[in-house]
């Protein structure tokens, strides 16, 4: 695991009060193995300047914005892997719970329940007239 | 090579495919149909994990070049505007779709004689209505008939699902605005209904498959009806050729089994079934003597005049949780007040707005109906504010037929046994900018009324090639039109292709009822006139 993507990681997600840093879950080992976010990271990180641990935060940002800008093609499904991994992770999710209210589990098999339709919410639509245009072809309005 | 020899063989066993491949075989016709893919199972689908975000970025991306398993072939989409999106199964790309069933308009079978552009089909609305009851029956519908905004139609077979809470606040904007609206026809269980199917437990994510057969796909709903009548179904075989004798009528297909070994199948009539981006490939593929350009490709229409339906999208947040999350991710609520042709509004045909949920954490992260959440100091702030909290309208254009909009060989790409890859050519005209335009400004509105605290708008959503149309299309003049309208090809009478590409032109609706509506009724006219149909000696 490299130095340079814990880092880098890091700074794409500070985390803040419930949500974890992506340091704190391993995140960057678990994208390096992952059979199909791997050579995504491999490629974020060579597009990186050498210096980039030893960088100034200020000039690491600056860099980061610069590949984001030049290297969508690097960058863009970089940051899909990232955000794939950090927010199915369990930490992440019970922080998404806490935030929001949504259950931090599978959508199956419990699914969610919903109201029921009522069919009194059509009042108005259902009141009108033909809304459609007549072809001339049998379905008149 | 083996030989075999049916009344029929099918190429793709998708929403099209296996329509065609159940009536035929119920009439008692021989029928086999080659499918590239394999049959899904529901005993694993992704929405049992925690990580279920995580297939929707890969094995089930809807764009086979991100996802590129091993059953997929490559698209070269390196001139396109819109990217496709399909699936390679039992099933084709109903695995993936959002079952959104809505049926086409009388007017949008005649918009040459009602506006002056695109062509006329050759059928009518009235011609396909018991089609479309058909149809219903077989997938199941779940809505509410009545809607004044569409021909009488017989009873759903379900009642609509739940709006939402998303769906409710946008219904009660679109009633202040005047603006009509109806529930979605949506083809999920909203109860169960069908074979073992059960009813929407509102999980969301339909498109990583539905363990309970809910959301209906063709794989669960007529494949099982068409073995049943004694229809083949051969998965992994990539048709490559449709092969023809001196005369050009078609002999059957040559094609790589599951090994990489060509076999040819042999049949009385062919019938593709491959989407409109795999037919036209096909037929660009199938080169003879007497048909250089391709099969049925005397005109150089093959391939040409590929539609879309090009969206825009606006996505309305607001200050508390809505929770869009849960219940079918794409249907809800549908607007059709701006459909038809008003001159006053600078540009012809119209569009649908179709209300869809959001998306769980990772989506809403990774962007799609918004930008992706940035990343840095800000990132978890705007996450809160976002996430749960959000609706979406489509804007779905009507796309009008332009020759240079199409689909060709790819020089560079080809699939695993090296068959040459399609390539799409796609542009936007300005009548279809306009358009969505105009609808970004009436969501923007309806978001607005609704009590949206904030509302974006994306002008083009690249990634919504769902809908692939229009590449063969079918018209009464043989120097115009590659198939009739029994979806029959002019110059090859015993070649039948019944998916989206004979689309005359795109309407602004989901196109698969219309699709399967199509598929059903040529495959009536193919039993009717069978003795009659000229077939290779
Ligand atoms: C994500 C997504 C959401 C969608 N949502 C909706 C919706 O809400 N409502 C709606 O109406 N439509 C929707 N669609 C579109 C809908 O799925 C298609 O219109 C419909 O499936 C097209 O049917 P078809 O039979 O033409 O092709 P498909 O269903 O795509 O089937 C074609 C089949 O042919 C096979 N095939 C192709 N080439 C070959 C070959 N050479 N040899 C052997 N087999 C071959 C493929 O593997 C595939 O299985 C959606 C699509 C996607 C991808």
């Amino acid at each position: 695991m490299s130095a340079p993507l814990t880092h880098l990681l890091d700074i794409l997600i500070p985390g803040d009060g419930t949500f974890p840093r992506p340091s704190q879950l391993d995140l960057a080992e678990a994208m390096t193995i992952h059979e199909r976010f791997g050579a995504m990271a491999a490629r974020m990180v060579e597009a990186l300047p050498a210096t980039f641990d030893a960088m100034p935060k200020d000039e690491q940002v600056e860099s980061i914005r610069h590949i984001e800008a030049d290297a969508a093609s690097t960058f863009d499904p970089f940051m899909v892997a990232l955000y794939s991994l950090y927010y199915v992770h369990p930490q992440v999710l019970a922080a998404v719970e806490e935030t929001s209210g949504y259950a931090a589990r599978a959508p199956q098999p419990d699914g969610y329940s919903l109201k029921p339709f009522d069919p009194a919410i059509l009042a108005i639509p259902a009141a009108r007239g033909p809304q459609y245009r007549d072809a001339g072809t049998g379905s008149s309005t | 090579m083996t030989e075999t020899i049916d009344d029929v063989v099918i190429v793709g066993a998708g929403a099209s495919g296996a329509a065609v491949a159940w009536r035929l075989a119920r009439a008692g016709l021989k029928v086999t149909c080659l499918e590239q893919g394999d049959w899904v199972r529901y005993d694993e689908v992704p929405s049992f994990r925690t990580d279920w975000e995580v297939a929707r970025q890969t094995s089930h991306h809807p764009n086979p070049n991100v996802r590129q398993n091993p059953v997929d072939y490559p698209v070269d989409d390196s001139e396109a505007a819109i990217k496709p999106f399909l699936y390679n199964a039992v099933g084709g790309s109903t695995i993936l779709w959002g079952a959104h069933f809505p049926r086409f308009r009388p007017s949008d079978f005649r918009v040459k004689t009602l506006d002056g552009v695109g062509d006329d089909w050759p059928i009518s609305y009235e011609d396909l209505a018991p089609y479309y009851e058909e149809n219903d029956r077989m997938m199941g519908v779940s809505g509410m008939a009545g809607d004044p905004g569409n021909p009488p139609r017989l009873a759903r077979q379900m009642p609509p699902l739940p709006l939402g809470r998303g769906g409710e606040r946008m219904a009660g904007a679109f009633d202040r605005l005047g603006w009509h609206w109806w529930p979605c026809d949506v083809a999920i269980n909203s109860k169960p209904y069908g074979e073992g199917r059960g009813g929407c437990n509102n999980c969301g994510p339909c498109d990583l498959g539905c363990p309970s057969g809910a959301r209906s796909s063709s794989d669960v709903t007529y494949w099982p009806q068409a073995i049943r009548a004694g229809a083949k179904l051969v998965t992994g075989a990539r048709v490559f050729e449709i092969e023809t004798d001196n005369q050009g009528r078609a002999t059957g297909v040559a094609y790589y089994d599951r090994d990489g070994i060509a076999r040819r199948h042999k049949a009385h009539v062919v019938t593709l079934a491959a989407n409109g981006l795999g037919t036209a490939r096909l037929m660009l593929l199938s080169k003879s003597k007497r048909f250089p350009n391709g099969i049925a490709n005397d005109t150089d229409l093959v391939g040409r005049r590929l539609m879309h339906h090009p969206t825009g999208m606006v996505t309305g947040t607001f200050d508390e949780a809505i929770d869009g999350y849960a219940g079918p991710f794409a249907v809800s609520i549908l607007c059709q007040h701006f459909y038809e042709t008003d001159a006053a509004r600078g540009f012809v045909r119209g569009y649908q707005m179709q209300l869809v949920r959001s998306n769980g954490p990772v989506g809403t992260a990774v962007g799609g109906y918004l930008p992706r959440v940035p990343w840095g100091e800000r990132h978890h702030e705007t996450f809160r504010n976002t996430f749960a909290r959000t609706a979406s309208l489509t804007v779905t254009t009507e796309d009008l037929p332009r020759l240079d909009n199409r689909v060709t060989l790819s020089d560079t790409l080809a699939d695993r046994w090296g068959i040459p890859a399609p390539k799409m050519t796609y542009s936007l005209d300005q009548n279809t900018r306009d358009m969505i335009e105009h609808g970004i400004g009436s969501a923007t509105r309806a978001f607005e009324e609704a009590g949206a605290v904030a509302v974006r708008a994306e002008r083009l959503v690249v990634n919504a090639g769902f809908h692939l149309l229009g590449t063969a299309c079918m018209g009464s003049d043989p120097d115009a039109s590659v198939v009739d309208g029994d979806c029959r090809a002019h110059g090859v009478p015993n070649l039948m292709i019944v998916d989206g590409a004979v689309f005359t032109t795109s309407a602004a609706l989901n196109p698969t009822p219309t699709i399967q509506a199509l598929a059903l009724r040529a495959a009536d006219r193919l039993i009717a006139a069978r003795r009659g149909v000229e077939v290779a000696a």
